[in-house]
């Protein structure tokens, strides 16, 4: 595979942790245009722990994912009580801080010689863990790929799980939920929480495969896009954000002479699918029934054998 | 078993319960009647702790559980199954049926529904993996009671479990209603449908205007018409009447 390839794909799985986490909290009925923050807190501290701390990969990603994890619940235990669009906005504006704060942090310390760590607006370079393991791209991208279909595994399990029926019923009528004995704000806490470790791993991947991270890349832009892929790939199962991810940075972004009009195909594709499939091309509905179809074909197999 | 007293509960200055007391005891279906804007479903609510309330008190088995937040209230048995908006209808029957299972644990895969609960439900058995937003309204009020029983209550609030459905089908949610009973739940039902719900109900309570304007045994206040027809007004005829 050429290098061109090799990045796309992995842009495609590192975004992919953004847009799940946007799904996850899809599911529970918010609506965040923040994820964006906690991806860029996961790249930082991840950065900050093999780069500065010179701590192994894992132990930067674990790190990663816990800072952005617990800040996300934190945000949302603030946050949570807000209704509907109220929330929405105290997520942009929690994001917003972060990117503002993260463009004045200078918190620089000495690796053989050099100046390594976060920088205010310069940002944060020289995370050379890759360079100096000789790991290639192809290798790295293995690894992102490896970390997403883990998560994709453990999200799956929790939608087969009872918390998966809680999170969607949540976002399906939350008085509703309060009425069956289900403490909403702690679940949506949970929810955010879960959502934050996401974002937070799709960030340290993304550091360390493009060697520096600065704040300007996880601006609102960002968030919107994680929103959109849950909305345009489907509701109805987390393999939904995957295709919406596949479908913006593996086709649009990606096909050369599609490149300039990215923005006005993508924008106009959301546009249509909020019109005609409002919760995307997999929503619960047609998952349900491709389920029911799988069922079927499950039972007439096990009659037939 | 459940004891209320004093109850105010108000909307933005608008006072819906203005100062009700009513009890229910253990084994007993208790209605409470009355029109439309009543606030009939306001004391479900403050009960429920889906409201909190302004003032009274609510007792259940002895402790005061006025103005706990509605998760804590189910846990201590009592369950709302509320009007209208019944069902989570994107997710699948049986997701709903087990909404109300608050007790196991949520990091457990799903498990299959109680067995009597299926016996209850036959009409829903086969349905199980459709998607909740595709039942008939009868269908949907069964899905709803039976997921309100899954929470295994001691206490069973049922506001208006017959609205909106054909008269054979609420004539199915009735009898199911009294089996309920005869199995050892206790009911406090709100219900606009006079004559059923007295035929039903050991005792009652009268609402108008947020009070208590009567109560007592369901057949004494089913004798007593002029009463009712005092105070429900020119529709309690009616309401007998369609209850034929």
């Amino acid at each position: 595979m050429d290098d061109y390839v090799i990045t796309v794909l992995s842009n495609i799985g590192m975004i992919s942790f953004v847009a799940l986490s946007a799904y996850l909290l899809l599911l529970t009925g918010v609506i965040s245009f923040g994820q964006q923050a906690y991806f860029g807190l996961g790249a930082y501290a991840a950065g900050a722990a093999t780069a500065m701390l010179l701590l192994p990969i894992w132990a930067g990603i674990l790190i990663g994912a816990c800072v952005a994890g617990l800040m996300a619940a934190l945000v949302g235990a603030l946050t949570l009580r807000l209704r509907g669009l109220y929330f929405s906005i105290s997520t942009l504006a929690f994001a917003e801080m972060v990117r503002l704060v993260l463009l004045i942090v200078e918190v620089q310390v000495e690796v053989d010689g050099e100046l390594v760590g976060p920088a205010g607006a310069e940002g944060f370079h020289d995370i050379r863990w890759m360079f100096e393991r000789d790991i290639s791209l192809g290798e790295f991208m293995l690894l992102i790929y490896a970390l997403l279909a883990l998560v994709l595994v453990a999200l799956l399990l929790i939608e087969r799980s009872r918390l998966g029926s809680i999170f969607r019923m949540l976002g399906s009528d939350d008085l509703l939920a309060d009425m069956q004995g289900l403490n909403v704000v702690g679940y949506r806490v949970l929810a955010a929480g879960l959502a934050g470790v996401l974002a937070g791993i799709g960030g340290a991947l993304y550091a360390h495969f493009t060697t520096y991270v600065e704040p300007q890349f996880f601006n609102v832009m960002l968030g919107v896009h994680a929103l959109a892929y849950g909305l345009i790939g489907g509701l109805g199962t987390a393999f939904g954000p995957l295709i919406g991810v596949a479908i913006d940075v593996g086709f649009l972004e990606a096909v050369r002479f599609i490149q300039g009009y990215r923005m006005i195909v993508f924008g106009g594709l959301v546009a249509l699918l909020l019109i005609f499939m409002p919760r995307g091309l997999l929503d619960e509905e047609r998952v349900h029934r491709l389920k029911a179809r799988f069922r079927r074909r499950g039972d007439a197999h096990a009659a037939g054998s | 078993m459940l004891e209320v007293r004093g109850l105010r509960v108000s909307y933005g200055g608008l006072r819906a319960v203005d100062g009700v007391s009513l009890e229910v005891r253990a084994g007993e279906i208790v209605s409470i009647i009355g029109m439309n804007g009543a606030g009939k479903t306001s004391i479900l609510n403050a009960v429920s702790g889906i409201r909190s309330p302004d003032e009274g008190e609510i007792r259940f088995e002895g402790e005061s559980i006025g103005g706990l937040p509605a998760h804590a209230v189910v846990a201590r048995g009592i369950v709302q199954v509320p009007e209208g908006r019944l069902l989570f209808g994107t997710l699948s029957v049986e997701e709903n049926l087990l909404a109300g299972a608050h007790r196991r644990s949520p990091f457990v895969l799903r498990r299959r529904p109680r067995a009597d609960l299926r016996r209850l439900f036959p009409a829903l058995a086969d349905k199980l993996h459709r998607p909740a937003a595709s039942l008939s309204g009868g269908e949907a009020q069964m899905l709803a009671l039976a997921r309100g029983l899954e929470s295994e209550p001691r206490l069973l609030l049922l506001d208006e479990p017959s609205l909106g459905l054909s008269p054979k089908l609420s004539e199915g949610v009735f009898t199911l209603i009294r089996r309920l009973r005869d199995r050892g739940l206790t009911l406090l039902l709100v219900e606009q449908n006079l004559r059923r719900t007295l035929a039903l109900a050991d005792r009652a309570y009268v609402l108008e205007s947020g009070r208590i304007v009567s109560s007592g045994s369901a057949a004494a206040l089913e004798s007593d018409h002029r009463l009712l027809s005092d105070y429900l007004g020119t529709s309690a005829p009616a309401a007998f009447h369609s209850a034929k």
